[in-house]
């Protein structure tokens, strides 16, 4: 019977530790509506503009993310399509750089995308 | 009662460590699924710069590229003519570079600022080239090269749009930038400089130790210890000649010279502060009415803005305080008209900064448009 205990034990442990494991990767959630892209020319990044842009923890808003070639994207691919309303995780790591004439500004966003599902366009 | 006979702890044993493992591999196989959609895209990319004197299979396809449009084919005749493609980058195929990067420059030049092609097949560039190649959009030719194809990606047809910056060619852009150099330079504490002053640089990839800073052409300063992996500080030599200088950093990690933009900044014995945004008005404008940004240090002509809408070039200031510009003259602003139907009445937030010949604005300024 000590043997059962301790091989269960040992089993649901891995079971539980398998399980945590891409769970830990995931951000917070986001979703909204995409408006419109500009590419960070300087930190090859994509700055998608949402309304409206549900965020964690917070009322609808409009604003930014970004989008990375790190990104995991699911169907329907059309990342940034205008009106196309997207789905996933982000992180709160923003680095989107536009050229500004002599040198790379730094464009705001509320940050990265690390996982992307999107619907349609309009 | 066979496997699941659980009086049997062996038994029970084998049973989890089973269903945990085939547990594990499903989780894992889950991440992967979207990673085989997404490669199923688009084979070929152009991932590399390219440039006068380039011998490789990028060129040819660069060239069947060009040669898909009689405005921009390499040549008519001969080698470089379409189905006479080579791999060599040579004065004919940057003569086509550039027409093609004047025919499309509000897409490749007007990002980095530039006015004519510069024969260069940089980070924009190859962002068009991709977005030709993922929409099958160069007289719907087909291109391949060796065991690569480029064919028409699995959601171009989702999406009608030409812009690069739409739908599937998103995709194709940051591809084409993951073999982006893995050192970059972003921007220098100060556009004018003083010989001899201290001066931090902004960008990423930069190493612990060991860094080597060039200045222009002739200038290398060596060892430099970064703050971080994103900031580095030095102090200027006192003997640089007065002059713009361009800037870039090299370490174990690669160069940024070629990233495809360059940083500049300004050695001067009397360095002016570079603009000043306070203030816009009115707080939210529609697309036809009169902004206008109050600040210091802008240029009595030639002040650039840069925004999250697009950019304005050659702005006026009479008095160096107070600049003018409507919406609507925002290069980037039709992608908004374009969705008119979902956006029309809500409060649309960007960004902006203003370049003058004392440099751009330090931080950004938000202001709002209404459609």
């Amino acid at each position: 019977m000590k043997i059962f205990r301790i091989s269960s034990l040992i089993a649901l442990a891995f079971l539980l530790l398998f399980s945590l494991i891409p769970s830990a990767k995931a951000g917070p959630p986001y979703g909204g509506r995409a408006i419109f892209t500009i590419p960070c020319v300087c930190s090859a990044r994509l700055w998608i503009y949402f309304d409206p842009l549900y965020l964690s923890s917070s009322f609808p808003t409009s604003g930014a993310l970004e989008y990375s070639f790190a990104t995991r994207l699911y169907e329907h691919y059309n990342i940034g399509a205008p009106g196309a309303w997207h789905l996933g995780d982000y992180t709160k790591s923003s680095r989107c750089y536009i050229y500004t004439g002599k040198s790379c500004s730094r464009l705001p966003s509320s940050g990265l995308m690390t996982k992307a599902g999107i619907g349609f366009p309009l | 009662m066979g496997i699941f006979d659980f009086k049997k702890p062996f038994l029970f044993f084998v049973f989890l460590s089973v269903f945990s493992i085939i547990f594990f591999f499903y989780l894992s196989a889950k991440d992967s699924f979207a990673l085989s959609d997404d490669k199923r895209q688009n084979s070929f990319f152009f991932t590399k710069d390219l440039k006068i004197g380039d011998t490789n299979e990028d060129v040819r396809i660069l060239q069947r590229v060009l040669n898909g449009n009689p405005e921009t084919e390499v040549s008519s005749y001969g080698e470089g003519s379409s189905g006479n493609e080579t791999v060599f980058f040579g004065t004919l195929t940057k003569n086509a570079v550039v027409k093609f990067q004047e025919l499309y420059a509000s897409d490749i030049l007007r990002p980095l600022g530039l006015q004519k092609g510069t024969g260069f097949v940089g980070i924009t560039t190859r962002l068009k080239l991709n977005s030709l190649i993922g929409e099958g959009d160069t007289k719907k030719q087909s291109f391949s090269s060796g065991s690569q194809s480029a064919s028409q990606s699995a959601n171009s047809k989702d999406n009608g749009s030409t812009s690069p910056v739409d739908g599937s060619s998103v995709s194709t852009f940051l591809k084409s930038s993951f073999e982006a150099p893995g050192v970059r330079v972003y921007n220098t504490s100060e556009y004018q400089i003083k010989p001899g002053a201290m001066i931090s640089v902004a960008g990423e990839g930069f190493a612990p130790t060991a860094n080597i800073i060039h200045l222009g052409d002739g200038y290398v300063i060596k060892d430099i210890k970064a703050d971080g992996s994103s900031s580095l500080s030095f102090i200027f030599p006192k003997d640089l000649p007065i002059g713009e200088y361009g800037i870039w950093v090299e370490n174990e990690n690669g160069t940024s010279k070629n990233q495809g933009f360059d940083v500049f900044f300004l050695v001067t014995n009397t360095p002016v502060k570079r603009p000043i945004i306070g203030r816009v008005s009115p707080s939210v404008a529609l697309l036809d009415e009169e902004i206008t940004l109050s600040g210091s240090g802008f240029a009595s002509d030639g002040n650039n803005i840069y925004s999250s809408f697009g950019n304005i070039f050659k702005l006026p200031s009479s008095d160096g305080r107070t600049l003018k510009f409507k919406a609507s003259s925002l290069s980037e602003i039709y992608r908004l008209q374009k969705v008119a139907n979902i956006v029309k009445g809500k409060n649309l937030k960007g960004w902006l900064y203003v370049e003058s010949g004392n440099g751009t604005s330090k931080d950004p300024t938000e202001f709002s448009i209404k459609i």
